[in-house]
């Protein structure tokens, strides 16, 4: 091959192909033939995979930020134990395994009978009074083919085989995985793994299982659930996201007020530690139930595209119809961890972007700090500044926002929050604002504006929201929170400093917890060395507000504030611990 | 002074830093295997954390002293095979005839991996400041050749080619070394 200039080129062509992943099956076939027969092939083809993966690590070394190698050994570990440790009580106690779950499968079935039986009943009663009601006779047909079918089965079990035991249904398999951990007490849980019917807890990252009847549901951690059968899950707090394929319409996904039934599509549901139910629609068509827990209502409603229905906590349906907010679910597996960690840690830069602060967000969005709206990629309003209104501005679109401002304490406290928290101590500004709030890369013309002591963020593994003087937000802590159930939030952190080239800007910036003042670097220069701030959060805090002022040199009459908030995030424990 | 913890508690101690200890110096051989036989980045990442947890779980058949690496690649081997199978309609996917070339000729690359490693490192620094960005930003976590090419201004393909010649540039340049280590 050596010898042949061209194939060589073409050779390497291949190769460079398949590294960057843009290689096609013909391609791939080609590469295939050439390394089956030439061993000169083989050994450049394994070399060139080695430089690759060196590479790789080399870069990992820079990025001293990502969690030390040691540190995910350990986690891993952790992991591995429960599940070597699970493998070997399986081993032991198969015989005993299997006879608990025929019997508990058994019992389940009659405690399902019992109950389908005195649906029945008060179906057959509610029939008599309503006999024009079409929900009514659907439960009551359900149940009843059900209750046949559980005959029959209840028959084999402890009728006509008694010695016979049943293997433990599989239901699914759990088809990937992501940083993710798993309670010790539920289910066994390897990547690729068979599962069967019980109570799983994800306390960690992200996991995908996928039904025997090929619906796929990603979860997000912390998220309890129980896998009931083949094509049913029930959700009893935390978030997911269900895509059932053609042919696997049906599939049912339980909370713990409502019923939904798919019909082909795509589809998120959230439950929070309460009991409220979300239920938003991507694509197609899901049927909802849902029962008044208190009076008799039932309820029923097709949700579209687009759609979104909640569910109280007594079961009863907003009259209401919501638009679908898909950015606030997380739809796929990202196959490289965002900076958000579900469970972990909360990325504020992808709310800035819409997202749920795991990485659903656009990574390249900025919002306009005195009208609220937003827009794609970042945007220099001008150059000599705009003038600001002085109200705090609500955000429409952005459910985790609470609003935006222009800062300028001149006339006195500030609103910083929709509810009527003040900014007693904001400086007297210009009133001014130059450039949007944003979570991307500002970098347009001058590469300094992102280094913050050398480093550079506002990357996919090194996120930021960049803030120009004046100009400030405010994160609503609640409705953060009500979309994690199982989590709580522990604290904010954040590096903040000034970025760019020059060196006569100076700023000020705030970080305020219900309009009190928490954190404040006043008279900020460039040259300064950064400030790394963890600010507790208690459960009670509900508004969060950054914010960068002008330091008393005016923005517009040479102002270049390059604010910085980099890695900020909202750091989150399991409810119940400190 | 007794000591709180029981000995069998020291042992595992122990045992997981042994284990950390082969495992890390080992890492990147045996991804490098896996990636060679499954080579999507993604699909690699997974049968790596696969491998590991099996490793550890049946750590306690190894035997101190013996070939980690050996022992190691063995268990990756398994997995990569066992992975086939399931995929066995994709259709990213090698031969039997290559995936018993490749696992084979791999041993005996990984041989040499630490004058690799000074090699690789000399060589990056004769690379243009340019080029050895573009493979810095390249190899972040979580990008593409697209944000590489948006990041630096250039076109898509003009960075696709570019990052091409530094990867043969280096490849060559590794070669060189290592034969001129071995002649003198």
């Amino acid at each position: 091959m050596t010898s042949n200039p061209e194939k060589f080129a073409e050779f390497f062509g291949l190769l460079s192909a398949l590294r960057d992943e843009v290689i096609t099956d013909a391609q791939f076939a080609q590469l295939d033939k050439l390394l089956a027969v030439n061993p000169e092939a083989q050994q450049y083809y394994v070399e060139y995979i080695m430089l690759c993966v060196e590479l790789r690590k080399y870069q990992a070394l820079n990025e001293n930020s990502e969690p030390e190698a040691e540190d995910i050994m350990r986690e891993t570990l952790e992991q591995s134990e429960n599940i070597s440790a699970q493998y070997a009580a399986e081993e032991k106690q198969q015989k005993a395994e299997a006879m608990r779950k025929a019997v508990e499968q058994a019992a389940e079935a009659a405690f399902r009978k019992f109950r389908e039986q005195e649906q029945r009943a008060n179906q057959k009663l509610e029939r008599e009074r309503y006999s024009y009601s079409l929900l009514g006779w659907t439960f009551g047909l359900g149940a009843l083919a059900a209750s046949l079918i559980i005959i029959v089965v209840l028959g084999l079990y402890f009728g006509h085989k008694p010695n016979v035991i049943a293997a433990p249904q599989v239901v699914a398999t759990l088809t990937r995985t992501l940083n993710a951990k798993w309670d010790d007490n539920t289910l066994p849980t390897t990547t690729g793994g068979e599962l069967f019917v019980g109570e799983m807890k994800l306390v960690r990252g992200y996991a995908q299982i996928t039904f025997m009847d090929g619906a796929k549901v990603v979860l997000q951690a912390p998220a309890q659930f129980k896998l009931e059968t083949d094509e049913q899950i029930f959700l009893q707090n935390g978030r997911l996201t269900a895509k059932v394929p053609p042919g696997a319409e049906g599939f049912k996904l339980n909370t713990p007020n409502a019923m939904m039934i798919d019909l082909g599509t795509e589809f998120g549901v959230s439950v929070s530690e309460t009991g409220q139910s979300e239920l938003h629609v991507f694509e197609g068509e899901v049927k909802l139930f849902s029962e008044k827990r208190t009076g008799g209502n039932k309820y029923k409603q097709t949700f579209r595209t687009g759609q979104a229905g909640m569910i109280d906590k007594n079961g009863q349906l907003s009259k209401k119809t919501y638009k679908a907010t898909p950015r606030s679910f997380v739809r796929n597996i990202p196959k490289k961890m965002p900076y958000g960690r579900p469970g972990e840690r909360l990325d504020m830069a992808d709310v800035i972007g819409g997202g749920n602060g795991f990485g659903t967000g656009d990574p390249n969005q900025s919002i306009n700090p005195d009208n609220g709206q937003t827009r794609p990629g970042f945007y220099n309003r001008d150059a000599v500044g705009v003038q600001g209104s002085n109200d705090f501005i609500p955000t429409a679109d952005l459910d985790f926002i609470d609003g935006v401002f222009v800062p300028d304490g001149g006339d006195g406290p500030i609103a910083v929050s929709s509810q009527g928290h003040t900014f007693n101590n904001c400086p007297d500004t210009n009133g001014k604002f130059c450039w949007d709030i944003f979570n991307g890369n500002t970098a347009t013309e001058d590469r300094r504006r992102q280094l913050l002591d050398g480093k550079e963020y506002g990357t996919y593994s090194q996120p930021a929201i960049s803030m120009h003087s004046n100009s400030g937000i405010t994160f609503d802590l609640d409705k953060i929170r009500a979309s994690m159930p199982g989590s709580r939030i522990i604290a904010f952190s954040t590096l903040c400093g000034l970025t760019g080239a020059r060196d006569f800007p100076i700023a000020d910036f705030w970080v305020l917890v219900d309009g009190q003042k928490r954190f404040s670097m006043t008279g900020a220069r460039q040259r300064d060395q950064a400030r790394s701030i963890r600010i507790n959060l208690a459960d009670h805090d509900r508004f969060l507000t950054i914010a960068i002022t002008d330091g008393g040199n005016k923005p517009g009459s040479g102002g270049a504030d390059w604010g910085i908030f980099a890695k900020p995030i909202l750091i989150l424990a399991p409810v119940g611990r400190e | 002074m007794t000591d709180p913890r029981t000995n069998k508690d020291q042992n595992d101690m122990s045992r997981e830093r042994l284990f950390l200890r082969l495992y890390q110096t080992n890492e990147r051989r045996i991804y490098g295997f896996i990636l060679s036989l499954v080579p999507v980045w993604s699909e690699a990442d997974d049968l790596m954390q696969e491998a590991i947890m099996v490793m550890w779980t049946k750590f306690e058949e190894f035997e101190p002293g013996t070939d980690f690496v050996a022992w190691a690649l063995c268990i990756a081997r398994y997995q990569v095979l066992n992975y086939r199978k399931k995929k066995q309609t994709e259709k990213v996917r090698f031969s039997n005839q290559t995936i018993e070339a490749i696992a084979d000729r791999v041993a005996a690359v990984g041989d040499k991996r630490d004058d690799r490693r000074d090699a690789l490192r000399k060589c990056l620094k004769k690379l243009k400041a340019r080029d050895c960005k573009l493979l810095q930003l390249r190899y972040e976590l979580g990008a593409t050749t697209r944000s590489v090419a948006q990041r630096v201004g250039r076109g898509v393909d003009a960075v696709y080619k570019a990052l091409n010649i530094t990867h043969i540039q280096l490849l060559h340049c590794i070669r060189r070394a290592l034969a001129a280590e071995e002649s003198s």
